[in-house]
């Protein structure tokens, strides 16, 4: 019987193209990347150094050219696109800088869908985990409000809570407090790690803001990811 | 929250931009609904009151005109014939019912139908062993039993509040026209009213024929007299007399302008008619090949233009909704790659839009079939009064279904091309970051 994984995360050699700049060719690579469970990373880094790159193809959005994604054993590059969506929607949350929620929707709703495509929340129970994550980040009020008429915070709040909703083991955040003030980026901030400790999540969050990243046990400085070499 | 949910709230997000896109797929649907409905009730009450008669025997001319003068009381008659030439045929061994009809005056623009009892003995030919139906039934009063007795068809009882006891005098002409000479030395009594029958019928008076002829001699012997009158100065007294004399012998001389036929056998159709046109100085037309000719060469052309018309709207319709749902998708690149990040796969987001265009088309469809089968409704009372044409606007039939599917196919495959680009697309390209 095979040794279950002590990693929750584990990059071997991966390789991925990303472009070509002045004639040279721009890659993204990384031998080796492991991350415990329950780890709390930021990952840093000036702007182009590969952070974003590497959440995007833990999260299964970007493919490696080569080498090895292996999350919870899984090696996502390899699976087939429809079940490599399935696995992002199960163990896999996602807060963006910009809060990408759904306009048409309430923040109950945008809750309820992040559970929608997981599946790994029974139906019946989705709305009232919904309106208890909503709650817990302090928009028990507005559960029925368009992300319109909530506040950059509040979006960003309801972004935590749809995150975490479907139970995943896995958070990826990307600048998540980028569009805040300091006052509310302070307070977003210790509400994520707070979800993230409720809810029992490993957390990778990319960051410019080093202070922030200091508050977290782990940094990772990305420099060096991503070179430019070679002919196209 | 279902796909048909998220697909529901899309659609309604841009509210403006869907009741648009939904509104041409209502108006094609409509349109094409109306027509068919139109063309399927009117072929329905057109040719089965045609069939009602097998052939009908008037002055000679157009045929077609004879038929609709005769039967639809909708142009004018082709001319008289001889009393004579009714007796007969009445006496033919082929014929099972020959009624004379006499016409020439109106009554509020509703024809004044001279006739005898027997017309409203008619009997519907049944279908295979079934047994003939009365054409005809009273609702109110009686038939009438003397001269300038009438009885009123169901529409002319309702919409002119005439019952029974009631007088009028008829009109000269067929049509109701301001000035025209009122008979009003000749007032009609009405002594019955004809249940609805949802013919031509319900829009005539019938009285007996002599009734007709009385007035028809009257203003014949008036006008006879009032052009032709002699310079009494010069010529002797006994010479207006032989005038006078002349004249009403003229009007011994009795016409009938139609006489409704039914055969013992309709198999019979050809060769009596044939009889007719030969044989005699009248003209014998069949009713139904008529019609269907007046289809055929006027009407269905003139529909089947009317229906290219509403497929062509459905195709402007679903091109509409194929550039909304392309220009949503193309919106919707940020939501779709959310939905995808979540976990949504590419089939999912695929089937999203898909239902987008299909709600759209089902609802268009639905609109449709409302809107088309309700203008029908509005107009069907109209229709009834101005042309006798008794609609049932609330009925499908399979060519209707046919039609409806297509459009709803037609909308559903307009969100082919927008859902495949959803589809396709790579989410990573519209998340920005992540």
């Amino acid at each position: 019987m095979p040794e279950a994984p002590s990693e929750l995360i584990h990059l071997r050699d991966v390789r991925r193209r990303l472009g070509v700049s002045g004639g040279k060719t721009v890659e993204f690579a990384l031998a080796d990347f492991r991350v415990e469970p329950r780890q709390r990373i930021a990952l840093t880094g000036p702007s182009g150094c590969g952070k974003s790159t590497l959440l995007n193809i833990v999260s299964g959005l970007a493919r490696p050219d080569s080498g090895e994604v292996r999350i919870l054993g899984t090696d996502v590059a390899r699976l087939a696109p429809g079940t490599a969506d399935r696995f992002r929607g199960r163990h896999i949350g996602f807060v963006y800088q910009s809060f990408n929620l759904l306009e048409p929707f309430s923040a109950l709703e945008n809750v309820v869908l992040g559970m929608r495509f997981g599946g790994t929340i029974p139906r019946h129970d989705r709305a009232p985990r919904a309106r208890h994550l909503l709650e817990g980040v302090g928009l028990g009020h507005r559960l029925h409000s368009r992300p319109a008429r909530l506040s950059v915070g509040e979006r960003q709040r309801v972004a935590i809570a749809r995150a975490v909703a479907g139970r995943p083991e896995i958070l990826l955040a990307d600048e998540p407090t980028g569009a805040l003030d300091p006052a509310t980026a302070d307070a977003v901030f210790q509400l994520l790690l707070s979800v993230c400790e409720g809810e029992g999540c490993t957390l990778l969050l990319v960051t410019h803001d080093l202070e922030l990243a200091s508050r977290l046990p782990t940094q990772v400085d990305c420099r060096g990811y991503v070179t430019a070499g070679g002919n196209p | 929250m279902t796909l048909a949910s998220i697909a529901w709230r899309y659609l309604w997000s841009r509210p403006l931009v869907t009741l648009l896109t939904l509104a041409g797929v209502v108006l094609g649907s409509a349109l094409i609904c109306a027509v068919l409905t139109l063309r399927r009730e009117s072929e329905k009450t057109f040719l089965a009151e045609a069939g009602l008669f097998d052939i009908v025997v008037g002055a000679k001319g157009s045929p077609l005109q004879l038929v609709l003068s005769s039967i639809y009381h909708l142009d004018i008659p082709t001319g008289n014939i001889a009393y004579t030439e009714y007796e007969a045929i009445a006496k033919d061994r082929q014929v099972r019912a020959a009624i004379p009809i006499g016409l020439g005056d109106n009554y509020r623009g509703y024809r004044i139908v001279g006739t005898t009892p027997e017309f409203f003995k008619l009997q519907k030919r049944g279908l295979g062993s079934q047994a003939p139906v009365d054409l005809f039934s009273i609702a109110e009063g009686t038939l009438f039993q003397k001269d300038f007795e009438a009885v009123l068809g169901s529409e002319v009882a309702r919409l002119s509040g005439m019952g029974i006891g009631g007088t009028f005098a008829g009109a000269h002409g067929l049509v109701a026209v301001a000035g025209s000479a009122v008979h009003n030395e000749f007032p009609y009594r009405v002594v019955g009213v004809l249940a609805s029958t949802g013919t031509s019928a319900d829009r005539a008076v019938y009285t007996t024929l002599a009734s007709v002829w009385k007035v028809h001699d009257s203003e014949e012997a008036s006008h006879a007299a009032l052009f032709s009158e002699p310079e009494m100065d010069d010529e002797p007294v006994d010479e207006n007399f032989a005038f006078f004399a002349q004249a009403a012998e003229k009007q011994r001389v009795r016409e009938v302008t139609a006489v409704l036929v039914q055969l013992h056998t309709a198999g019979r159709r050809l060769w009596f008619a044939d009889e007719i046109n030969t044989g005699t100085n009248a003209m014998a037309a069949i009713p139904i090949n008529e019609m269907l000719r007046l289809y055929r060469q006027i009407l269905a052309p003139m529909q089947r233009t009317l229906l290219a018309v509403a497929y062509l709207v459905v195709v402007v319709a679903s091109l509409s909704i194929l550039a909304t749902l392309y220009q949503s998708a193309e919106r919707r690149r940020r939501d779709i790659a959310i939905l995808r990040a979540l976990g949504a796969r590419r089939f999912e987001v695929f089937a999203l839009v898909l239902l987008e265009s299909k709600l759209l088309a089902i609802l268009g469809v639905a609109g449709g079939w409302l809107v088309g089968h309700g203008a029908i409704a509005l107009m069907a009372q109209e229709l009834r009064e101005r042309t006798g044409l008794s609609i049932a606007p609330w009925t499908i039939d399979q060519s209707e279904l046919l039609a409806l599917g297509i459009v709803l196919a037609v909308g559903i495959v307009a969100g082919v091309v927008p859902a495949v680009l959803a589809y396709r697309r790579e989410p990573l390209r519209d998340l920005g970051s992540i």
